[in-house]
């Protein structure tokens, strides 16, 4: 009833429109109405008044949530371009008078960026790039065998989803700490009366991360594994089947037929596993304890030492503004990336129907 | 190329019997139908054939070769899916020259064999395409191709015209007819739709609830089916069938019940004589009981029945009538043939046509 009724409302309204169209038309057809008239026919209406309104009323919305939501960004963006004046004048509010980029030059020189944006693309490459396919054979085992045990398996893989990580600290540092594969090295070495520390310390390496990764045991890990399990479900039988009888065994399949074909959500996974790595203090304070590897976020993070001297340390919102530069430069590749695989990561975030 | 042998094929999932002991003797290069209602178990025969499915008990054979643990890909057989499973980031041409990948066959031969499966399939134009950039019936003959540039030793197809409209289906079934003619290869082909098989097989097989209801020439099937199912199943519309007796009177046969009764025809006798005062069904056509007065101009019979028209189907070439005496059948008659609905009709049944079921059994008398 609801929908008739509202359906007939609509159509009135269409009639009233076309109408009026009509009564343009005509007059204008024969243009014996003086100007004025014609206005009055076309702005002086409720329908224009309707939709005007609507269009103010959709301006002020999006004028007010862009605020919002860009105004940090764009105020930090402007921060960094000022000099030390900048900040002690105070006509100067968003707009740089004297514009410098010594800032990026300090942090960039004084805090070795190159050098730890480098490492951190290895890192977080390499991590992402192993949690990636680590994740896509988990995943694919779990959409597309049958085994004994694999609910429990799978209800295991939720539980990693859930526990906080922040609880397993110790235990995953102290494991990384004096490392060994279930006691068997250090058997070995008590066997043969060397002595018995087992494989040894892993921290202060690639080590610890990497074999998270490669165990789908880092972080968000169930989620991934989850995500491609739901994308691999929604992939037909038939295809896998269709490649056995061309010839194709499990493994050849996997890697022609089922990773080809999966690149959106592979490319989404690996954006998320890329971006959580980069931006991660969690893992990388407490498997990084000295600063020999030299990463991003822990420690490029400091006054540069060239702007220490002058002012930064007396002017709060200089030094503010510095540290907001840092993380500009930290925040800067990420955001390039993203827009480079903007199309594929929204066709991959749809599928799962997952977002962030 | 090569022959296909199923010796005593059963197929459980669970608990539930899906195929019942499947005996079945494939000569090389025949086109075999498998036809059957839905979930008759058809499409898990072909799977079992084509080793996606596992064998509960029972052995196949491919070339005289048991294949019965043999994984899908070293049986040597190309499979076309009916929602045609086409690998989709991967062009027409990739998608043709898959298979001849993984054999690692060489580029020129590789290329040699698309362009022919192309030509044959009217697929050329569109070989850099990817199948999301097809139509139905394009997708369908690259799933084809998919599989003649295979030329494997047997070729299955599972209901692979059911997704088309009705022109492109009849035109797709011609090509496939021209396809088997020119490969001379062994082709299964699944379909409930009873046209498809009499037009494709060079034999049927009718199967039901699991079990193989007879395998024959598409005319013999039409002409004796073996039994009731089979009756009922082939042919469009469906047989009438009639329940009755059959009395011996005097020097000649009688079919009775209580709407009416038939003397029946002389040359079929030695038949009758083993069912007499037996519960038999009669089986005829609708093509085969007519107006009265065209049966005895062609000579079909002299006997009458008079039964009272229901509704008809007007079908252009040729009428249908829904008749009625105690029970519902259907009459054919011709176009120009004038009735009115709810009057009584004096029909002729054709009784050289005639079938005859045990009723015990319902397997076919004659
Ligand atoms: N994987 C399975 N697990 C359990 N039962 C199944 C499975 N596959 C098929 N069946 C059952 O087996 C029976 C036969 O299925 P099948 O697919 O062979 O039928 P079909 O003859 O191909 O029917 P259709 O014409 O509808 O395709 C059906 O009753 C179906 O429910
Ligand atoms: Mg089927």
């Amino acid at each position: 009833m609801d929908m008739t009724a509202s359906n007939k409302k609509k159509e009135k309204e269409l009639k009233k429109i076309q109408q009026r169209e009509e009564a343009i038309k005509r007059i204008k057809a024969q243009e014996k109405l003086p100007f004025w008239t014609l206005m009055k026919y076309k702005f002086l209406t409720l329908y224009f008044a309707k939709k005007l309104l609507w269009i103010i009323f959709r301006l002020v919305l999006l004028i007010g949530i862009s605020y919002v939501i860009l105004f940090p960004y764009v105020s930090k963006i402007s921060g960094s371009f000022m000099s030390p004046q900048d900040f002690v004048d105070t006509s100067v509010k968003l707009i740089s008078k004297y514009p410098t980029l010594d800032t990026y030059k300090a942090i960039i020189n004084d805090n070795q960026y190159y050098k730890a944006l480098f490492n951190t693309t290895v890192l977080s490459g390499l991590c992402a790039v192993s949690q990636m396919l680590t994740c896509a054979i988990i995943g694919y085992g779990f959409s597309k065998f049958k085994f004994r045990f694999k609910g429990i398996l799978f209800v295991l893989v939720i539980l990693t989803m859930i526990i906080p990580h922040d609880t397993l600290q110790l235990s995953l540092f102290m494991k990384f700490r004096f490392f060994d594969i279930w006691g068997i090295v250090m058997g070995v070495q008590k066997l043969f009366g060397a002595s018995a520390t087992g494989i040894g310390n892993l921290l202060n390496s690639y080590w610890p991360l990497a074999i998270l990764s490669l165990t789908g045991l880092a972080f968000k890990n169930g989620l991934f594994i989850y995500i491609m399990r739901q994308y691999f479900n929604g992939v037909p039988d038939e295809l896998e089947e269709a490649a056995y009888v061309d010839g194709a065994g499990v493994l050849k399949t996997f890697v022609r037929i089922i990773l080809p074909m999966s690149v959106p959500m592979l490319v989404t996974v690996f954006m998320f596993s890329f971006s959580w790595q980069w931006s991660d203090t969690f893992y990388t304070n407490l498997f990084f304890t000295d600063t020999k590897t030299f990463l991003l976020l822990p420690n490029i993070v400091s006054i540069p030492s060239s702007l220490d001297t002058q002012f930064a340390a007396k002017m709060i919102p200089y030094e503010e503004a510095i540290r907001n530069t840092c993380g500009l430069l930290i925040l800067a590749p990420i955001v390039l990336i993203y827009l480079f695989a903007q199309r594929t990561l929204i066709e991959g975030v749809e599928r799962s129907g997952i977002t962030g | 190329m090569g022959g296909v042998v199923l010796k005593k094929v059963f197929k459980n999932f669970g608990k539930t019997e899906v195929v019942k002991g499947i005996d079945l003797e494939i000569l090389d290069g025949e086109f075999i139908v498998l036809v059957g209602p839905s979930g008759c178990g058809k499409t898990t025969t072909l799977r079992m054939i084509a080793g996606l499915e596992e064998v509960t008990a029972g052995n196949i054979f491919i070339d005289a070769e048991n294949v019965t643990d043999v994984p899908p890909k070293d049986r040597d057989i190309a499979m076309v899916f009916q929602n045609y499973a086409l690998y989709p980031h991967m062009t027409v041409r990739e998608n043709m020259e898959f298979a001849l990948k993984i054999r690692k066959v060489s580029r020129v031969l590789m290329n040699e064999r698309v362009a022919e499966a192309s030509e044959i399939l009217g697929l050329t134009p569109y070989l850099h395409r990817r199948p999301k950039e097809l139509s139905g019936g394009q997708r369908q003959r690259v799933a084809l191709g998919r599989a003649i540039v295979r030329q494997p030793k047997v070729f299955l197809m599972d209901e692979p015209l059911s997704n088309l409209d009705a022109k492109l289906r009849v035109q797709m079934r011609g090509e496939l007819k021209k396809l088997h003619e020119q490969l001379k290869t062994t082709f299964i082909y699944v379909t409930h739709d009873q046209v498809e098989a009499m037009t494709l097989g060079t034999k049927i097989v009718v199967m039901n609830d699991g079990i193989i209801k007879q395998f024959d020439k598409p005319l013999k099937v039409y002409e004796h089916p073996q039994n009731t199912f089979v009756a009922g199943f082939i042919g469009s519309p469906a047989m009438n069938f009639f329940d009755g007796i059959i009395r011996a009177k005097k020097d000649s046969y009688i079919f009775e019940n209580k709407d009416f009764a038939l003397t029946l025809p002389k040359e079929l006798s030695t038949e009758f004589k083993k069912v007499i005062n037996k519960e038999v069904i009669l089986g005829i056509r609708p093509e085969d009981i007519v107006d009265y007065g065209k049966a005895v101009r062609k000579k079909y019979t002299d006997q009458k029945i008079t039964a009272k028209i229901e509704f008809a189907e007007l079908l252009g070439a040729q009428t249908y009538i829904h008749v009625s005496i105690s029970g519902n059948f259907l009459a054919e008659v011709d176009p120009g043939f004038e009735f009115k609905i709810g009057q009584e009709i004096e029909l002729g049944v054709r009784l050289t046509k005639m079938h005859l079921f045990e009723k015990s059994t319902l397997n076919a008398i004659i």
